[in-house]
Parts: C-alpha cells; sequence; structure tokens
C-alpha cells in the first residue's frame, strides 16, 4: 500500500517575522531600536487596526518546520474527525418532508443483469425493426419493378394478339351469317362507352373487367 | 365451320410477332428474377419479424421474473 503523507495547509498566524513589513497608524509609532525602523514613516499608511502582511510566501513554511510533524498529524486528525462528524450528523438529520424508505432486494445483481439483459433485447428489437423498416422499402421498389414489368407484358400481349388474325369464335359456333360478324367492333364501342360514363373507375375495375373478358375467351375456346 | 382451322400471319407481321414474342420473353425473365428477390426479401423479413417475436417473448420473461420479485417483496 502507497501512504501518502498529508501535507497540511496551515494558515499563515499574524506572527512578526523579521522579514514583515508592518504597517501601523501614526498612534502607534515604531519601536525604537527594532528592525522596523528601516521602514520609511513616509511608507506607513494610516489604519484603525495594525494590519500584517506576509512579505513573502515562504513565511509560513517556516512555521510550520519549527513545529514538530506529529502535532501538526494530530490536529490535522482532529479537523478532519470533526468534519466528517458534522457530514454524519447532516445525513442523519433529515426532515420528515424528505423522508424515503428503502426495500430490501435479495439478489440485486441478479436484477440488474435481467434489467441489463432486457435493455439489450429491447435494442435488438429496435435494431430489428428498423432491419424490418429496411427490407419493406427494398421490398416496394421491387414490387413497384414488377408492377411496371407486369404492365409492360400485357402491353406486349395485347401487341401480339393485334398481329394474330381477329376471329370470333363465338360467331364460329352460331349461326354462319356476313350480318354477325360485326358485333365485335359494335362490343368495342359498347365496352368503351362505360369508360366515358364513369370516369372514376379503378384499375381494380379494370383489371376485374379484362380478367372476365378473358375467361370468357376461354370458356368459348373449351 | 372446324375450330382446327389453320392460322396465316403476314410475313410482316410474324416478324413483329417474333420481336415482340422475344421482348416477352426478356421482361418474363425480369419479372421472374424481381420474383425470387421479393421472396428473398420477405423470407428475410420472416426471419427479423421472427428475431423479433423472441426478443419480446424473452424481454416479457425477464420482466415477468423481475415483477414476481419485486412482487414478493411487497
Amino acid at each position: 500500500m502507497v501512504v501518502k503523507k498529508i501535507v497540511p495547509k496551515v494558515q499563515p498566524k499574524a506572527k512578526v517575522v523579521p522579514n514583515m513589513k508592518v504597517l501601523t497608524t501614526k498612534s502607534a509609532p515604531a519601536k525604537v531600536g527594532s528592525a522596523l525602523n528601516t521602514i520609511k514613516l513616509s511608507t506607513i499608511k494610516p489604519a484603525a487596526k495594525p494590519i500584517v502582511k506576509p512579505a513573502t510566501k515562504a513565511a509560513p513554511k517556516l512555521t510550520i518546520t519549527k513545529e514538530p510533524l506529529k502535532k501538526i498529524n494530530n490536529s490535522i486528525q482532529k479537523e478532519t474527525a470533526v468534519k466528517t462528524d458534522t457530514k454524519k450528523k447532516k445525513l442523519v438529520e433529515v426532515t420528515p418532508e424528505h423522508e424515503t424508505y428503502f426495500v430490501y432486494l435479495k439478489n440485486p445483481l441478479e436484477y440488474r443483469r435481467h434489467l441489463l439483459e432486457s435493455s439489450r433485447k429491447i435494442l435488438l428489437c429496435l435494431r430489428s425493426h428498423q432491419k424490418i423498416f429496411l427490407i419493406r422499402q427494398k421490398k416496394l421498389e421491387e414490387m413497384s419493378k414488377l408492377k411496371a414489368s407486369v404492365r409492360e407484358l400485357l402491353y406486349l400481349n395485347k401487341k401480339f394478339n393485334e398481329k394474330l388474325p381477329k376471329y370470333n369464335t363465338g360467331f364460329l359456333e352460331d349461326m354462319p351469317s356476313k350480318d354477325k360478324s360485326k358485333p365485335v367492333h359494335v362490343k368495342s364501342v359498347a365496352a368503351k362507352k362505360p369508360a366515358d360514363i364513369k370516369p372514376e373507375r379503378t384499375e381494380m375495375d379494370r383489371l376485374e373487367e379484362s380478367l372476365a373478358n378473358i375467361e370468357k375467351k376461354l370458356k368459348t375456346l373449351q | 365451320m372446324d375450330k382446327n382451322l389453320p392460322v396465316f400471319v403476314k410475313i410482316n407481321d410474324y416478324k413483329d410477332v417474333l420481336d415482340v414474342v422475344d421482348v416477352m420473353k426478356q421482361k418474363l425473365k425480369e419479372t421472374t428474377q424481381t420474383l425470387d428477390k421479393i421472396k428473398q426479401l420477405k423470407a428475410e423479413e420472416d426471419k427479423e419479424l421472427q428475431e423479433w417475436e423472441k426478443n419480446v417473448t424473452e424481454i416479457s420473461r425477464r420482466l415477468a421474473f423481475i415483477d414476481s420479485a419485486f412482487f414478493e417483496n411487497e
């Protein structure tokens, strides 16, 4: 163990040391024959009480070295003891307004561990939430891509159908007459009219309609 | 008339049809790739959700333990 010696900071006592300047009033004249006679009278300032100031900072050191160290240590110990006592008293003396109650827990470390683990899991949850958020964003992007490509496919399919020769299977099944070859055209016009009347048709409605048309065609083929 | 009559397509249209079919093939390939990616992302999402559920269960378990301990003290 390393024991540190406490070097006390002793306040310099108001002693008159030979190398100290003493400022006195006019009513208190300097003693004749002392070392203070060296001070000029013009430098003396008037004051109600004699003010003593240490001439140098080394002055307190001199006072410490003169006293035995044991005595100083004892005095410091006493001072510190008094201070701690006052602190204890402060802790003990609690007003009824600030009364606090404590509950004893048997295994505090365990609880702490559990709490920390819970916090860790919560953070993991937050991280996974962030990951899911990013994944969903990516998924949405991919779905928009898919939607675009499906639309393109639909358009291409339409083109493909246009290139193929048109024939009405219903017409083949029904009575073969020249007048009934036109209903295809009539149907398309009839299909367009409701679209003009109902401008608030959703994408879903259109898809449903096209699906129904295709199913109808499939049924006729079978 | 027979339904299984042969279909004749103009030669110019036939070329166009072939082009269209090629483009459709490419698009279909792209669509399949996108679908695969979406499937992969969905799997990742499911995994993360499972992890999430697991963590939440663990948290609730620990909290229940702490709660019971505090309740015992009461």
